[in-house]
């Protein structure tokens, strides 16, 4: 079997993209495997469906013929690798996955070496059918994979051991790292039996242990790359470097869709390090000999720039037009009953207008990528994605080459929050345009990026605005009707035909089509807008537009019908469990209903997204104007979990993350212009800004779903409802800004 | 023309202009990426260091401000006490999200402890203040500063 003819009988791709033609991945695996496998080993391997595959690694064994998809490495050193699948960008799947390994490896989780993996369909995703981290799946979708994968190594080296001893292997066992006799007389290391392991049959359908026998998996597990980062040696992509390379920065067109007219470079060239500058698709490229010659060759650059169609971009115009289209009726993306009926019967009709801001995803390490080209017409790239399987295509095709001639290494991911999953591979094909321009001085080059290009650069989580109309009779709510105005993120790319079903893009009524709350008459709409701002998903995509709505809108809906916030979701959601024991369970912790100190507001929410539960309850008052956040308390089911001071921790950051969104953050244009430049007027939440977030666990026995982004709808709606218990005012419009002042 | 300061306890001599900002001289020219860029404005401080023990952001102090002063970053924080203490509480408190903007939250945290052992709710806003974080891990890193100052509060007990 080729790799060409590969199907995923296991895991049927649910997208369009993922069914495109397989042979466009077909990486040069050979090398890569024998590179690992240098001094002899086990390495275990799944392909054909999950079918495990192992074989035995020597130095001449470069010839085996090797099935991809290599997670396991078990040397005969006794070094145990385990390649990532996903990419940790602070999620903490990398010690994630190796948990996961090693509950059934029955090895120390500090004893595996977690490493990026390489772009290769080995490690596509096991839904998307892409190699890809997004969506807040990293967690359930690899549980079974990968606890498998350490199975059936335990079983391999069992019966490598047992044959060694001329035992049955039910007379050993396998324990931190090595197979004992039961009767206590000897043991042997893994490594010690890996090469042994490597040359039995690989069994298939391996048990995996029952939950209650899980001894590592729901513990509190230390994170894997915690030392390294806190000591500054772990490698990220822009601190990649390789000899003699270059680095690159582009100045960018000024509006979205511009073009270079004209450029004099003569200044540029005249600073001390700038080698070339060369006109790419997407602006002007200095190459120089490092970040500050660079920088400094950039500015001194006369570019005279075609307007492109975002050069009438106005964000106040933008504002007004998107207000004026919420009352008009969209495209019906759910219709339960007659809202229309119930609207004119009803004893009161709400209506408010919510609006949520362009929004940057701002991760800490700005965009970077590393092109060394080969003479071949291939290349190998050093980056920081969670989609190296839209990159490492997206690559070769920028090269002209198959992408068998193209490689592509990963690095930790200074965040991402969605940013480096980008639809168009936006910012390694600009770094391939960048080298080929000036592949004659034949060094690697790495194209960075600063903040202020990271910021005006594009990609932004879309404005959005709702138009909301609520019906109220007998102090309850029977109708609702929800229209959401915005930019779709799947029109136009390679995810459009399996994310955009009937002119509606998905992501942009998640949380809002799907509201589970008990009201009969339930109308959802969608009016799409087409504009030239790129966008994307930012970390919980268009749930951090409809939770905000929804949950902002049912706190208004439950003042009109005299109920406290609390009590009324309670009513909407009987019978909705999960989200019902987080809610409760959010209260309970937050002490809802007893004494706040004067001044002082709560509100709450509670969202799924992501197949996770999440509830908020938010204390705030308005100090000198401005919000301040005193204390936030998450309750969150994600089903079964890993490593439960992760999941502690992500809510705690997604709580931060969102305040941030919430209070002062936001993408404005003028003239076509971006308004932001860098962190002091696009701010994010500060140390002294922050408030205590306290996490509660709940877990209901349902099915495992997601984390990372599940802790951030329910936090701004939380933080409005506070801050009108403290003042009185509705705030309907993020970010909040100085609305209170 | 050059610069000669110290790294790290190692004396160095580098030859990028003099008005290249410390961080890019570290990062570029002696292959010390310890220290991070974040946004070259001295508004994140992902780029903290020590200059003569005090801290500074890397990304807007010229390389020549460096010169004859002691440059130290995360590479050789370990070597005081501070340092030590700091380091083993964000392990120990699992600050750790991303990363990326950690080592520069290092340098400010033990510039603090250096400057005031105990430090209250508010000496740690004062300090940390100009340590952006986009993971949100500011609960844990208050919490790791006050572990670190008990940790170096027992040593100096013992």
């Amino acid at each position: 079997m080729t790799r060409a003819d590969r199907t995923h009988d296991d895991a049927p791709p649910r997208d369009a993209a993922a069914r495109r033609d397989a042979t466009a991945f077909a990486p040069s695996r050979r090398a890569f495997l024998r590179g690992l496998a240098a001094g002899g080993g086990f390495v275990l391997a799944f392909g054909l469906g999950d079918r495990v595959l192992a074989h035995a690694l020597s130095a001449d064994a470069s010839d085996t013929p090797f099935e991809p998809n290599a997670f396991l490495r078990i040397a005969s050193d006794g070094t145990i690798t385990l390649f990532a699948k996903h990419d940790e960008m602070g999620q903490g799947i990398h010690t994630g996955l190796a948990i996961e390994v090693a509950e059934e490896l029955e090895a120390a989780v500090a004893d595996i070496d977690v490493r990026p993996a390489p772009a290769d369909r080995a490690f596509d995703h096991s839904l998307y059918g892409v190699q890809a981290t997004g969506g807040s799946t990293s967690t359930w979708t690899s549980f079974d994979q990968m606890r498998t994968v350490g199975a059936t190594a335990r079983v391999m080296l069992v019966a490598a051991a047992a044959a060694r001893w001329g035992l049955a292997p039910g007379d050993c066992v396998a324990r931190d790292g090595r197979v004992e006799r039961r009767d206590g007389t000897a043991a042997l290391t893994y490594g010690e039996l890996a090469t042994d392991a490597a040359r039995l049959p690989v069994p298939e359908d391996v048990p995996l242990k029952a939950p209650e026998r899980f001894r590592k998996i729901g513990r509190p597990t230390p994170r894997v790359d915690s030392p390294a980062k806190v000591r500054g040696t772990a490698l990220f992509s822009y601190d990649q470097r390789r000899p003699g390379m270059l680095t690159a920065m582009v100045e960018r067109a000024p509006t979205f869709g511009g073009s270079v007219a004209r450029v004099d470079d003569t200044a540029a060239l005249a600073i001390p390090g700038v080698r070339r500058v060369v006109v790419v698709p997407s602006g002007v490229a200095v190459v120089a000999d490092g970040f500050w010659a660079a920088r400094r060759g950039r500015a001194a650059l006369r570019v005279e720039w075609a307007d492109g169609p975002g050069a009438q971009l106005d964000s106040a115009r933008l504002r007004r037009e998107y207000t004026r289209r919420a009352g008009f009726p969209g495209n019906v993306v759910r219709a339960d009953g007659d809202f229309d009926a119930a609207a004119a019967d009803a004893d009161r009709v709400l209506e408010a207008t919510y609006e949520v801001p362009y929004m940057a995803h701002a991760p800490m390490e700005p965009l970077s990528c590393m092109v060394e080209l080969h003479e071949d017409g291939g290349a190998h790239l050093v980056t920081g994605s969670q989609f190296l399987g839209i990159d490492h295509p997206a690559a070769a095709a920028a090269l002209g080459v198959d992408p068998s001639r193209v490689t592509v290494e990963n690095s930790y991911l200074g965040g991402g929050f969605g940013r480096r999953a980008n639809p168009a591979a936006d910012f390694t094909v600009e770094a391939i345009h960048v080298a080929r321009a000036v592949r004659d001085l034949g060094v690697p080059v790495k194209t960075v990026w600063t903040r202020e290009d990271d910021l005006r650069g594009g990609w932004y989580r879309p404005l959005w605005v709702n138009g909301i109309t609520a019906a109220v009779k007998d102090g309850r709510l029977v109708g609702w009707r929800h229209r959401i105005v915005g930019q779709s993120i799947a029109t136009g790319t390679a995810f459009e035909g399996a994310m955009v079903i009937d002119g509606v893009d998905g992501t942009s009524v998640e949380g809002a089509a799907d509201m589970p709350h008990g009201i009969p008459n339930v109308r959802v709409e969608l009016h799409t807008m087409k504009l030239a701002v790129p966008v994307q998903w930012w970390r919980s995509v268009g749930h951090s537009n409809t939770a905000f709505a929804k949950e902002a809108f049912l706190d208004e809906c439950a003042e009109a019908c005299g109920k406290d916030g609390y009590a009324f979701r309670r009513e909407l959601l009987a019978g909705h469990e999960r989200l019902l024991a987080v809610l409760d369970r959010a209260a309970e912790a937050a002490g809802w209903g007893g004494p706040l100190p004067v001044g002082v507001g709560h509100g709450i929410s509670v969202h799924e997204s992501f197949e996770g539960f999440a509830a908020h309850v938010v204390e705030a008052s308005v100090v000198d104007g401005r919000p301040k956040v005193h204390r936030v308390v998450c309750a969150i089911d994600c089903g079964q979990v890993v490593n439960p001071d992760q999941v502690v921790s992500q809510m705690q950051g997604a709580a931060i993350f969102a305040l941030s969104a919430a209070v002062d953050a936001q993408i404005t244009f003028t003239d076509g212009r971006v308004d932001q430049s860098n962190f002091d007027d696009f701010p994010i939440l500060r140390m002294h800004e922050a408030p205590p977030v306290e996490v509660h666990i709940v877990d209901t026995g349902g099915k495992q779903g997601g984390i990372g982004e599940v802790g951030v709808p329910g936090v701004a709606p939380a933080l409005c409802a506070a801050l009108h218990g403290a003042t009185g005012r509705r705030i309907r419009r993020l970010p909040i800004g100085d609305q209170l002042g | 023309m050059s610069t000669t300061f110290t790294v790290d306890g190692r004396t160095v001599t580098v030859t990028s202009p003099p008005d290249t900002p410390l961080l890019w001289v570290l990062r570029d020219e002696l292959g010390l990426t310890g220290t991070k860029f974040g946004c070259g404005r001295a508004l994140c401080g992902a780029c903290t260091l020590h200059v003569d023990g005090e801290a500074v952001r890397a990304c807007v102090h010229p390389v020549g401000y460096a010169a004859g002063k002691d440059v130290r970053t995360i590479a050789t924080l370990e070597e005081s006490a501070e340092g030590r203490a700091v380091v083993d509480a964000w392990i120990a408190t699992e600050v750790v999200q991303c990363g990326w903007c950690q080592p520069g939250q290092c340098m400010s945290a033990a510039s603090l402890l250096a400057r005031k052992p105990t430090p209250d709710d508010e000496d740690i806003d004062a300090a940390m203040s100009g340590n952006l974080c986009r993971c949100g891990t500011y609960t844990r890193i208050r919490a790791a500063i006050h572990e670190a100052a008990r940790a170096l509060d027992g040593e100096a007990d013992g």
